[in-house]
């Protein structure tokens, strides 16, 4: 059995700056991921991130996973265990993580939650047509493996992930026939990502729905049909659009299916992407020695996800006994909240304003 | 090529007017084409490299096909034209690619006779035997 | 709509474009970027000090007096939001950060779009540079359009033809 001081679950940019952090303050750190190789999705985000210059913004992502995976790798204070799933937790303190071989152990004194988020999904006729991806996997496809899986695309919502998808398909050399959302205004892409792509010739076409994916075997055709502001379809506004892959772009929620099982606190909050478990601003839940950071405490994005890691690697360490620099800790807090003043964030703000008010059941 | 050029900018106006009143694209499509069509495997990115790595063979439902070693095994599927990876166990509808990330099942398959396997992150090897799962899988 | 799909309107641009008359004596940035997103690198990438935010999550302002008309900020730009133009006697030039492959030749002869992917203009490409620093890090190319001087506010990205 292992009894490292802290544990990470995630080696995303929460996790690993959760592990970092700790680790630099002297505590022991074991880091679990899922995937052979550190930087969870970062390692597929090719666009520049926006930040700080003096934090690294303007780095692409895969710069940045770059960047902390050999900064984890080379810190002797981290055993990272990757390719390797957490499958259990069991309520005396133990985890369970295991390989298709054999299992492994742990027995941590502070633990760090940094799974991260899963793609949602919409309903509409076929949607289990071989050719309906979620926007995260034809990223992974094309960016990590470097395969396209089809010719012409069709992106189901407005958010930063279907415009930033859209664009890296055209990157890649692959034909984006549009970008189609619900709403009648942008779902949340950043004006800047959303012109990018405009300019480059793909439409974005709102209130706008998709209906169905129809071919022999894998998608070859999606209906789709205007919306009225009641949400409510416009006869005659059909248009059929000739893909083979049609991308889903919908949201993301929170991957927490370990807290669910550990009964920490959640609380439905639609504002942070569904269920989301109760946590201070240090990430601390209901449970004194389990943090969440990232994606899985509220779907947010890989600049605060850091943050929120850093500080939460920080606390744990210091609720340990180490010697924790208390200034940056605090510098860190400032800094996040300076990042959520934006009106970008006021969904994100009251989405945690709501979940601050609610009560932490101990 | 200036008259030429005169036409295309009318048909692209016409297109994007369309475009804008929200009409079948006829026009529009055919001016698509002027992008290159793009291979399965991406030989140029601006951002990205791939550098080449060895090429391996495995087996998809009995047929010889190429991969490259320790990309996972629904990427290489998805490489040489396979979207069916698994069948709904109850109504035998096509299932495919979907998350990536092995979350959603989709992509169960069973390979060197395990059945399960989560192919979007179980890496290729060479001579792997891989086939459609059809039911729920059993161990042998 | 700007706030309805991202693209400026004229009203928007307004707020930031540069005077005619300034566009008229030597390359100069605009930025088109209106959201308060949290970002600065354009600020710190300018060696004059010409752009200039109140906090992180300020509108960037560029004071085209300073401006040099140096590009580094095209280049610095995450969102790829600002631009370089420039009026020379019957030319016009528009500089913008181009993310794609392969790159054009200098010389060829694009289609000029505008923020909507329409084609405005036939545009020739001037120049096909990177700065030494910013883009080897971030492999950002920068392409330098030769526009009618009419153009150079509605230009902002371009699309190569297919070769013959």
């Amino acid at each position: 059995m292992k009894e490292p001081d802290v544990l990470v679950v995630g080696g995303g940019p929460a996790g690993m700056n959760a592990a970092l952090a700790a680790a630099e303050s002297g505590a022991s750190v074991v880091l679990v991921d899922r995937f052979a190789k550190l930087g969870g999705q970062l390692v597929k985000q090719t666009h520049k991130f926006f930040g700080w210059a003096d934090r690294g913004a303007g780095a692409r992502g895969i710069e940045l996973a770059q960047k902390w995976s050999h900064a984890v790798l080379a810190q002797p204070q981290v055993e990272t265990y990757l390719g390797k799933e957490m499958i259990g937790a069991y309520r005396d303190g133990i985890w369970l993580v295991a390989d298709q071989e054999k299992y492994i152990k742990i027995k941590p004194k502070r633990t760090v939650i940094a799974t991260g988020a899963s793609e949602k999904m919409i309903l509409f006729e076929n949607n289990d047509l071989p050719g309906v991806y979620g926007a995260g996997a034809v990223q992974t496809l094309m960016n990590s493996y470097g395969i396209l899986p089809g010719e012409h695309y069709l992106i189901v919502g407005s958010g930063n992930v279907g415009v930033i998808v859209a664009y890296q398909l055209l990157q890649a050399g692959a034909v984006v026939r549009a970008v189609i959302d619900v709403l009648p205004r942008l779902g949340g892409a950043y004006w800047v990502h959303a012109a990018k792509i405009q300019r480059a010739g793909i439409p974005i076409l709102l209130q706008r729905t998709i209906t169905g994916v129809y071919g022999n075997q894998k998608v070859e055709r999606a209906e789709t049909v205007g919306v009225d502001d009641k949400f409510r379809l416009i006869p005659g506004t059909e248009r059929t659009f000739r893909v083979d892959v049609v991308c889903l772009a919908v949201g993301l929620t929170p991957l927490s299916d370990l807290l669910f099982e550990l009964g920490i606190q959640e609380y439905y909050i639609p504002e942070l992407g569904g269920f989301v478990p109760w946590h201070d601003q240090t990430g601390r839940t209901n449970r004194k020695d389990l943090f969440v950071v990232g994606d899985v405490s509220g779907i947010e994005e890989a600049t605060t996800a850091s943050l929120q890691g850093r500080i939460a690697g920080l606390t744990a360490a210091s609720d340990l006994g180490y010697a924790v620099d208390e200034q940056m800790r605090r510098r860190l807090i400032e800094a996040l909240a300076e990042f959520r003043c934006s009106t970008l964030s006021q969904n994100v703000c009251s989405g945690l304003d709501r979940l601050a008010g609610k009560e932490a059941s101990q | 090529m200036k008259k030429e050029w005169h036409v295309y900018l009318a048909c692209d106006k016409i297109a994007r007017l369309l475009v804008s009143l929200e009409m079948n694209l006829v026009c529009f499509q055919t001016l698509e084409r002027r992008w290159p069509t793009p291979l399965r495997r991406i030989k140029i990115h601006p951002i990205l490299t791939f550098p080449p790595k060895p090429k391996v063979q495995f087996f998809f439902e009995g047929e010889q096909m190429e991969g490259a070693e320790g990309e996972p095994i629904a990427a290489a599927l998805v490489a040489n034209g396979i979207s069916t990876f698994r069948e709904s166990v109850d109504l035998h509808r096509p299932r495919g690619f979907f998350c990536a990330i092995g979350n959603c099942s989709s992509c169960l398959m069973v390979v060197d006779d395990v059945p399960n396997v989560r192919t979007c992150i179980v890496p290729l090897h060479q001579g792997m035997r891989v086939q459609v799962q059809r039911d729920k899988g059993v161990l042998k | 709509m700007i706030d309805i799909d991202g693209v400026p309107t004229e009203r928007d641009l307004k707020n930031s474009a540069p005077s005619e008359d300034r566009i008229r004596r030597k390359p100069v940035a605009l930025h088109e970027c209106y959201q308060d997103i949290p970002c600065d690198p354009c600020v710190y990438s300018c060696p004059v000090n010409a752009i200039t935010m109140k906090t992180l999550i300020s509108i960037p302002e560029i004071n085209h007096e300073k401006c040099t008309g140096c590009s580094a900020c095209v280049a610095a730009c995450p969102g790829i939001a600002i631009f370089m133009v420039e009026k020379k006697d019957e030319d016009g030039f528009v500089t913008l950060a181009y993310e794609f492959v392969p790159l054009p030749a200098v010389g060829e002869l694009v289609d000029g779009l505008d923020r909507r992917g329409c084609i405005v203009c036939e545009a020739s490409v001037s120049r096909v540079f990177s700065l030494p620093g910013i883009e080897k890090k971030t492999k950002t190319t920068l392409v330098r359009l030769r526009v009618p001087p009419e153009k150079v506010m509605e230009v902002r990205f371009f699309r190569r033809r297919v070769q013959a």
